[in-house]
Formats: structure tokens, sequence, C-alpha cells
């Protein structure tokens, strides 16, 4: 038995080695996904546009949002500080209203009527730096929006491309195009191969684990949303 | 004699060395001076003529079909290229109907229709299809698929009326390279480039200055990927049957959600106030 180990250590030590390296070669093709043999179809070029950019990593949208229009309600935070502060000298008037009970009508009326004109003062104040702010924020978003527009309309069949194409691994947020606001999170390929297809009433449901999926169109793909449960499940 | 003979030849040997060292140190300076020098941008009037008597004739074409075989290279993971084709049967009515049948390499099929007021995206191996209003010509619909909902619709530009001012404006230098025997008709073969796109396109001589082939460089992309793409069965007066711009459901075909990514606003050149 002693005289045999070396060979034999080194012969099983081989064939781990071969096996450790065909599932690791079997995963690596499997885990990509995308086009045939495990190649993926993405790229630059796929798009076939006159111009190219490459996109930002995937963060989540509100995160892409130009830095400047994150910094500008920081503006418009600061500005209702003024109005805030107005209505203390009301407050003040208020007070100073308060101090004098025994006065006659007349001198209630007079104080009512400077609070009401300071009320409606300090309103006016307040409704023109909303509407200021407003403005400043409808200026800011019509600049980005004109600065988008100029871009997207000279770039318009840009493809943006995301490093080595869909790997068909990661949850992407997207934009139902006719839907109310709704922002679905899909997937390319299903994460299993075992699924339970239910189809209910017109939609065909799919359940990976205890999630669930219903098919969506995406730039000339098939993806799959994360939906609710059909009706009974 | 012989210690004094060594001496001379460690001194010839020093210098050799140190002279080859100002060379070889010299060498990549001037290269580098010479590589600094500006290159104004080639700018041949006889192919700019070219290009724009082509986008001229496809922007006013009332009605054509083409076949569009294309190919691009998809870099993988590890550096290797892969090409991948598909090819699109084009069927175009200015102003508002248009109808695009592609296939991929692996077989995967689909259909797009716009018939002025609605696209519908037809996938055939998983009977789905998605629609989305949208009134409108062709060119808004053209700007809207692929800059909005991002469908793959490669040189959708050439599809587009507006293809001679976008080519205008985007062309910053362009060359003749050589009359192009190759084809069913002589072509010219021409070199253009953009900001960040590399463009070679063939275009028929004669009266129908239509393109035959096309090839991308995306030269600012890792990898420097291309796309190639070749025009046949051109026909200015093609078939128009009654439903070719009309999506009737196949049975059993489920109607699905259009989705949109979520444009990656990160890669957009600088807002202002971002500097």
């Amino acid at each position: 038995m002693s005289h045999k180990s070396p060979v034999f250590v080194l012969f099983i030590g081989i064939m781990l080695l071969l096996v450790t390296t065909l599932v690791g070669m079997a995963e690596a093709r499997g885990g990509r996904g995308g086009g045939g043999g495990g190649f993926s179809r993405g790229g630059a070029a796929s798009g076939g546009g006159f111009s190219s950019r490459p996109a930002a990593p995937r963060p989540s949208p509100s995160m892409n949002r130009p830095a400047g229009a994150v910094q500008r309600p920081a503006g418009a935070v600061q500005r209702p500080a003024g109005a805030v502060q107005r209505p203390a000298q009301s407050g003040g008037s208020r007070e100073k209203a308060a101090q004098r009970p025994s006065q006659g009508q007349g001198q209630r009326q007079e104080n009512a009527g400077d609070r009401q004109g300071n009320r409606q003062e300090n309103a006016g104040d307040r409704q023109g730096n909303r509407d200021e702010n407003r403005e400043d924020w409808q200026d800011h978003r019509n600049d980005a929006r004109e600065d988008w527009q100029d871009f997207a309309e000279d770039e318009w069949d840009n493809h943006y491309y995301y490093g080595y194409g869909n790997t068909g691994a990661a949850f992407v947020t997207g934009v139902a195009v006719g839907a109310a606001a709704a922002s679905p999170t899909y997937i390319t390929t299903l994460p299993c191969t075992s699924t339970t297809v239910i189809s209910s009433g017109s939609t065909t449901y799919y359940k990976c684990g205890t999630t669930w999926y219903s098919r969506g169109y995406q730039s000339g793909t098939v993806v799959y949303i994360v939906s609710g449960a059909p009706s009974g499940y | 004699m012989m210690k004094n003979l060594g001496k001379l030849h460690g001194l010839t040997g020093l210098l050799a060395t140190i002279v080859l060292v100002l060379i070889l140190g010299i060498t990549p300076t001037l290269a580098a001076t010479e590589t600094s020098v500006t290159i104004p941008a080639e700018q041949d009037p006889e192919a700019r003529a070219i290009l724009v008597n082509m986008a001229n004739f496809i922007a006013k074409l009332p009605t054509f079909s083409v076949t569009l075989r294309s190919g691009y290279d998809a870099i993988q993971e590890d550096g290797q290229y892969i090409e991948f084709g598909e090819k699109r049967r084009i069927l175009l009515q200015r102003p508002d109907r248009m109808r695009v049948e592609n296939e991929r390499s692996d077989g995967d099929q689909g259909l797009v229709l716009f018939d002025g007021e609605k696209i519908t995206a037809y996938k055939v191996d998983e009977n789905v299809y998605s629609r989305v209003e949208k009134v409108g010509t062709v060119d808004d619909a053209l700007v809207y698929m692929v800059r909005d909902l991002q469908f793959v619709l490669p040189l959708a530009r050439l599809l587009h009326t507006g293809l001679p001012h976008q080519l205008e404006a985007k062309i910053t230098a362009i060359s003749y390279v050589e009359e192009d025997l190759l084809f069913d008709v002589p072509t010219d073969h021409l070199a253009a480039r953009s900001g960040d796109v590399d463009m070679q396109l063939w275009v028929a001589q004669g009266n129908e200055p239509l393109p035959r082939r096309v090839i991308l460089t995306y030269k600012n992309a890792p990898g420097q990927p291309q796309f190639r793409g070749d025009f046949t069965n051109w026909s200015l007066a093609p078939e128009v049957k009654a439903d070719s711009f009309i999506f009737i459901p196949p049975a059993g075909a489920e109607q699905v959600p259009l989705l949109a990514p979520v444009r990656q606003r990160g890669s957009l050149p600088a807002q202002k106030g971002e500097e």
C-alpha cells in the first residue's frame, strides 16, 4: 500500500484538478448566458448606431439624477427660511394684540385689521417665495430638459451599452411604457430551470422559488418581470 | 600595451553605450513631437458630394424596401471577438408606415410595425407582442423607438428624412478611398469620421446612389468593435400588401407590457452647473 501511494496520490490529484477545471468551465459558460454557447451578444456595436457612448454602471435611477438637479433643491430649501421667519412677526403682532385686552372694540378691530393685514402680507410673501422657488426649479428642469433634448436629438441612435453585454443575471428596473408610472423590476433570463407555468387569463406566469414572474418586451427581447402571484396562488 | 588597449576598448564601449542611450532617448521624443502635430481633417469635396447625394436620394424616396444583412463584434470578457449576425427586411412607406422583419443568427425572429398611430413589436418564438401608441411620421417613430424605447434597429438614421442634415452635422472628415468593382454595380468607397464612430460606406454609382455596404467602427469603445452591414434587394417600387402594416395577433399570442430601460443619465455630457 505504502509503495503505491505517491502514484496514487498524484493520479487522484490530477483527476481532482481536471474535474474542478471542467466544472468551473461549465459554470462559467452557464453563468454568462446571452448568446449561444454562453457568449454574450451585447456590446457597443450591437445597436449599429452612428453614434456611441458608454453607459454608466447600473445604479438605481434615482442615483442617476444629474448632480445639478440634486444640488438645486438645497437652494429651494434655504429660500423658504425667510418665509418661515416671517410668521414670527405675525406672532409678535398677535402677542402685542393679546396684551391689549382692556382696549376698546375699535382698538380690537384695528388690531384685528392689522393682524389680517399681516397674515395677508405674510401669505403673500410666502406665496411669492414659493412661486420664486417653483420658477427656479422649473427653470432648472427646463434647462436640464433642453440640454438633454439637444443631446438626444443629435445622438438619438446612440445605443447605450453596458460593458460586455447583458449577462441575464442582474435584475434591472425599467419603465412600463403607457402604464401609470410603473417601474417594474425585470430579468432577461429566468434564474431557475424548473419553472411552474401558470396561464391565468391572458397572462402567463412563471415561478422560481417563491418569486413569480410575468413576461414583458424590452429592446427586442422577452424579459421576465417580477410580479405578484396569480389569483388563487 | 594590452592593458591600455583594454582601457581603450572599455572607453569605446562606454561611448557607444552613451550614444545608443541618447539615440534611444531622443527617438521617442522626436516621434512624440511628430505625432503631436495636428493633422487637418480630410475634407474631400468629391467624397462629401457623393455622401450628400446618397443621403438626399434616400431621404426623398416615398417608398422602398431593402434587406440588411449585418454582423457585429461582441467582445467577450476574456477579450475574444465573436461576430453575431442579423438579417432585416425593411419596408418603408413615407410618411407614416414601416415594417421591419428581423431574424438573428440563432434563429430568433421578430417583427416591428408602425402604422402612423401605434408601434407593435412581436416575438415569434415566444408568441408575445407589445403595443404602444405613437401618432406621427416614420421619423417620429424611429426616434421614439431607438432613443426612448432602445429598440435595436441598426442604421436607423438611413431611414430618417433628416439623414442629409444629420450626416453633415456629424461627419468631421471624409475621404474617397477607391472605386470598388466587386459589387453588382460599381460603387464609390468612402471613409468618413465622426467624433466617436469611423464609417466606411460603399455607394452605388449611377442614377440610384444607394448604399451597398457600411462598416462602423466604434473607436472610443473598449476594443473598438465594428458593425458591418450589407444592403441587398433594394426596391424603390416594392409590393405593398393591404396588411403589410397591420398586425393581427396569431392564435394564442399574449400581449405583454413594453418596457423601456431606464436611461443612464450618468453617461450624458455634463449638464449645466455640473462642472
